[in-house]
């Protein structure tokens, strides 16, 4: 591969250049860039911002730059982003190495997209997800937004077919239009955002200052415009990406009628409080269907809702043909199936030898 | 349909300002993830003249 001393000398297009030098020596690099006709800029170099007094105003003249060139300008201080769609690794993040012991196990075509400031967080997230068998469209990390930021990166993510679920990590939205725009959009064409909004409380907004020098704002607010479109908050990692797990592999259910099926009573009483504490209903059943499942199990099974198929019923084939019963029934719009909760891994992926 | 962006986000062409062989882990990882993750475009390699009298 030949090196360039100067991107001047290259002579050919350039969609996009990631920007690794010093921070003192970003900006040089950028004008270089912009006077050769680079389109996109990516900087991974930290020491903007989020450092404050001389290093602030270096970014400021950062920003200034895309506005007069035209060249669109993503961080300083990002983690840069990763494709599975497009094959881009524009990223140092460990988590987009390649194993070749370890073959990647998709579980579902539906992608997930992730926007987070934070790049340790998004390509957290990204890990996780993966581990779990979920594709990805795209996980970009912000960072400090020079130029293009968060709003405008789930715009992109609205608007991209190979997205399909979205999850947003915010610490504060500095391109607010265009966040708004984006969220309108999202929930006109359907495509469901799950959302984690940091910075609540005093301390975490000033540490959010120093991170990738965002304003967390006011929390009400945001929550707020989450509701308004009809985002999913999670506050947990584990629960966003389960859920998003969830959004992949299923149809969005049509009405919030749910049936829980278990082979512990135990773990059906505590999932038809977790459905109910969501505010959905966990219906009793028809004396009919109820009547079609009783035949299915033992008689200290259970049909009204939840349905305890018990641990025979999971042998006799009862949970099966309980679901399936239930599936073309018009009672349910969703199913929650507790299998045993005792398993130490909670989640046992297994390798194809 | 395209998109503004479509250039970042699918970039036919990339170019790595400052990554050179003797830098840390960090620049010299991003070129072997480009190449181990299938980059299909064309990886360009510059070190700015700029960036080296500064740096």
């Amino acid at each position: 591969m030949k090196c360039f001393s100067s991107i001047a000398d290259v002579g050919q297009p350039i969609d996009l250049a990631i920007v690794m030098v010093p921070a003192k020596a970003v900006l040089g690099a950028l004008e270089q860039c912009a006077a050769a006709g680079v389109k996109n800029a990516l900087i991974i170099s930290s020491g903007f911002a989020e450092e404050g007094g001389d290093s602030a105003a270096m970014q400021d003249a950062i920003a200034e730059l895309a506005k007069r060139t035209g060249m669109r300008i993503s961080g300083p201080n990002a983690e840069g982003f990763f494709s599975e769609a497009q094959r881009v690794t524009a990223t140092f993040s460990p988590t987009v190495d390649v194993k070749p012991n370890e073959p990647r196990l998709i579980a579902t075509r539906r992608r997930i997209g992730i926007v987070a400031q934070s790049g340790g967080i998004g390509f957290a997230i990204y890990h996780r997800a993966r581990a779990l068998g979920i594709a990805l469209s795209y996980v970009i990390s912000a960072g400090n937004e020079s130029d293009l930021g968060a709003g405008e990166f789930f715009e992109y993510m609205v608007q991209d077919a190979s997205t399909d679920v979205i999850l947003l990590f915010i610490e504060g939205i500095r391109d607010v239009e265009k966040f708004l725009a984006a969220a309108r959009r999202a929930a006109e064409v359907g495509k469901p955002v799950i959302v984690t909004k940091v910075g609540r409380s005093g301390a975490g907004e000033r540490a959010a200052a120093s991170h990738t020098a965002s304003m967390a704002g006011w929390s009400a607010a945001y929550d707020a415009v989450f509701a308004k479109y009809g985002f999913i908050v999670s506050n947990d990692l584990d629960e966003a990406v389960t859920i998003a797990a969830v959004l992949t592999t299923n149809p969005m259910p049509k009405g919030d009628r749910v049936a829980v099926l278990t082979v512990s009573g135990g773990a059906g009483i505590w999932g038809a409080d977790t459905v109910a504490m969501q505010g959905l209903q966990v219906p009793e059943l028809s004396e009919t269907i109820q009547a079609e499942i009783s035949k299915l199990l033992p008689s200290y099974g259970a049909t009204r809702n939840p349905i305890d198929v018990t641990a025979q019923g999971v042998h006799s084939g009862g949970l099966q043909k309980s679901i399936d019963l239930l599936d073309v029934s018009d009672e349910v719009d969703a199913m929650l199936v507790v299998l045993s909760l005792s398993s130490d891994t909670g989640c046992r992926s297994s390798r194809p030898s | 349909m395209s998109h503004p962006l479509d250039s970042f986000f699918a970039p036919e062409s990339i170019a790595l300002i400052g990554a050179s062989r003797d830098q840390d882990k960090y620049r010299a990882g991003l070129l072997s993830m480009l190449r181990k993750n299938e980059f299909p475009g064309k990886i360009i390699r510059s070190i700015p003249i700029m960036a080296i009298s500064m740096a």
